[in-house]
């Protein structure tokens, strides 16, 4: 694993250049601390900071190849969620770029990165709790929805996945478990036909039985070929799914290397691994 | 007999006006959780506009209508655009600023329509004139129509909150603006949306009621006020509880004028309201308010 102070965080050149190649379905081997093949996405610099507040995301690079598993770790307030919610074009960057799929995103609202693929499942599930299971997930496909018959034969893939929120589809979402309004989540983001995958702490607040079926399905969703930027606060669960992981501390990555160099580490360990 | 049922008609299609009013800040607060006081003031400056293009300046109905409808959407957009201007996907709206915003237009229409059209009360051509006989009880063809245009708006409204891709992406982004834009949702364009629909509704409202009651320059409080009990009488089912409510208020209202003397209107004024904190105490959900998912 490479240790990185803020000023010697230098991208090298091969993952700066967005050049994507359509390599689709080689799912990257577990690769060493440095440049994977061809990054789905690529974050250059970012910096990023609510109005008027100091930084929070400092010059953050971070790369995601295709079919690969990422995990971004850190304590509660490191800039995580401030990290996807800048990807998805939420809250604006004060420099860098966000590179998908050969596209600078950078300035692309909301909306457009949902149709390019990119799709996140936010914090806390956040679900329309009013709205019924399938009125969830139908919504998921909201950007689909001129395509009508495509999103049934994908509502009809999520309820294969998840059986039981197809017994629970007219019930408001608010209603269901913690469990349940997890598959929600997932089964909604899924709904949206993602080419890559932003998943934020989808183990918060839930049983421990619970947590390994939700990773059950991550590592299944990863299997298929789909990447995935996991954010985590449980670092041995999310280092024993991810290939590669990067640690945030206050905005910046601090530490970087395969899941298992990370895993083995001393300061992870201790910091985030709690022993 | 004939008269209970003059009273009962009478009070359904007055009370058809407060839902209407009722369904604008029902719409408002489901796609954005503002409640926009001005909902009366766009019946109050759609009615007089409307009133005056086809009085004073001869316009055929459906002209008067037309750029009527499209003055007001413009009122809403404004009505939006002020209220959520500093609104950020990171900083949610502030309901207080924004509630006592609307409170603010309200005012500012008022003396709007005070310099421009005076204190004096003013009507507006009715759809229909003249009346027809039901079973011993006069009605006026405007007021069935009045009744009539409502129930044909609620149940249109109705599917589209349920049947189309704007009415649940409105109610997603009253669940939750955060979410709606994760799932692609343009908010913004969803809120300017229920405000322009609200204030179009509110609008209809003022236009149909001017040839019966009148209009004069205070009347945007007075709606809204009734729009208001007719919202939250009814209760949390977006359409049907406004709806429900105005008419239930209505329908009160007009059976208290059968008292006879000064008593019937005293009551009229006082007993909704005293209705309203009743529910609001014992009954917040509604009338028609289920088990709440939140
Ligand atoms: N809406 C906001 N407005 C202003 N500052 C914010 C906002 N949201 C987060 N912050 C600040 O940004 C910093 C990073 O927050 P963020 O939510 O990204 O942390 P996190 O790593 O996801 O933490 P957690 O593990 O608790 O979810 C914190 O200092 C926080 O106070
Ligand atoms: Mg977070």
């Amino acid at each position: 694993m490479s240790a990185e102070t803020p000023s010697d965080d230098a991208i090298s050149p091969a993952c700066a250049s967005p050049a994507p190649s359509p390599t689709k379905g080689s799912r990257a081997s577990p690769v060493a601390a440095g440049a994977p093949a061809s990054p789905i996405l690529s974050i250059e610099r970012l910096s990023a900071a609510y109005d008027g507040s100091l930084p929070v995301l400092e010059d953050v690079s971070l790369e995601l190849a295709r079919g690969e598993l990422v995990a971004v770790l850190g304590a509660n307030g490191a800039g995580k969620s401030t990290l996807l919610r800048t990807l998805s074009g939420l809250l604006p960057c004060l420099a860098g770029r966000i590179i998908f799929e050969g596209v600078d995103i950078t300035r692309l609202a909301p909306d457009r990165r949902v149709v390019r693929g990119l799709v996140q499942v936010p914090e806390g599930r956040q679900m329309l709790a009013a709205l019924t299971v399938e009125e969830n997930l139908l919504l998921g496909g909201y950007v689909h929805r001129r395509d009508p018959a495509g999103l049934r034969r994908t509502l009809d893939e999520v309820f294969a996945l998840f059986p039981r929120l197809s017994e629970r589809r007219t019930q408001a979402a608010g209603l269901l478990s913690g469990g349940e309004q997890q598959m929600v989540a997932l089964g909604r983001a899924m709904m949206g036909r993602p080419r890559a995958l932003l998943l934020d702490e989808p183990s918060f607040g839930l049983a421990p039985k619970v947590v390994s079926d939700t990773f059950r399905v991550i590592d299944g969703l990863r299997s298929s070929g789909l990447p995935i930027l996991l954010i985590e606060q449980n670092a041995s669960k999310a280092l024993a799914v991810a290939d590669r992981a990067v640690v945030l501390r206050a905005g910046r990555v601090v530490a970087r290397g395969t899941a298992a160099e990370l895993a083995a580490s001393e300061e992870v360990r201790r910091s985030y691994l709690g022993d | 007999m004939a008269e209970f049922l003059q009273v009962l008609f009478t009070g359904l299609s007055q009370g058809g006006i407060y839902a209407l009013i009722g369904i604008g800040f029902s719409l408002v607060n489901m796609s954005t959780r503002v409640l926009n006081l001005a909902q009366g003031s766009y019946a109050l400056l759609g009615g007089f506009v409307f009133l005056t293009l086809a009085t004073r300046y001869g316009l055929p109905l459906w002209a008067a209508l037309a750029l009527v409808l499209v003055f007001v959407a413009m009122l809403g957009v404004v009505t939006e655009r002020i209220v959520s201007l500093r609104v950020r996907p990171w900083r949610p709206i502030s309901h207080d600023m924004a509630i006592l915003t609307t409170l603010a237009l309200v005012v500012v229409a008022e003396g709007a329509a005070f310099l421009i059209w005076g204190p004096d009360p003013q009507r507006g051509p009715a759809l229909q004139r003249g009346v027809v006989n039901v079973l011993g009880a006069i009605l006026i063809w405007q007021s069935v129509w009045m009744l009539v245009i409502t129930l044909v708006i609620a149940a249109g409204l109705q599917w589209l909150l349920i049947r189309t891709w704007l009415g649940r992406s409105m109610r997603a982004c009253a669940q939750n603006p955060l979410t709606a834009a994760l799932l692609g949702i343009d908010v913004r364009r969803v809120g300017m949306a229920a405000f322009t629909l609200s204030a179009v509704i509110g609008a209809l409202a003022g236009m149909l009621v001017s040839p019966i009651t009148w209009l004069d320059y205070q009347i945007g409080g007075e709606f809204m006020l009734k729009g208001v009990l007719a919202y939250l009488l009814g209760g949390e089912l977006a359409i049907a509880g406004p709806l429900v409510g105005g008419l239930v208020l209505g329908l009160v209202e007009n059976l208290f004028l059968l008292f006879p003397g000064a008593t019937g209107g005293l009551l009229k004024q006082v007993v909704p309201m005293a209705l309203l904190i009743v529910m609001l105490v014992w009954r917040p959900q509604g009338l028609l308010g289920g088990p709440r998912a939140r």
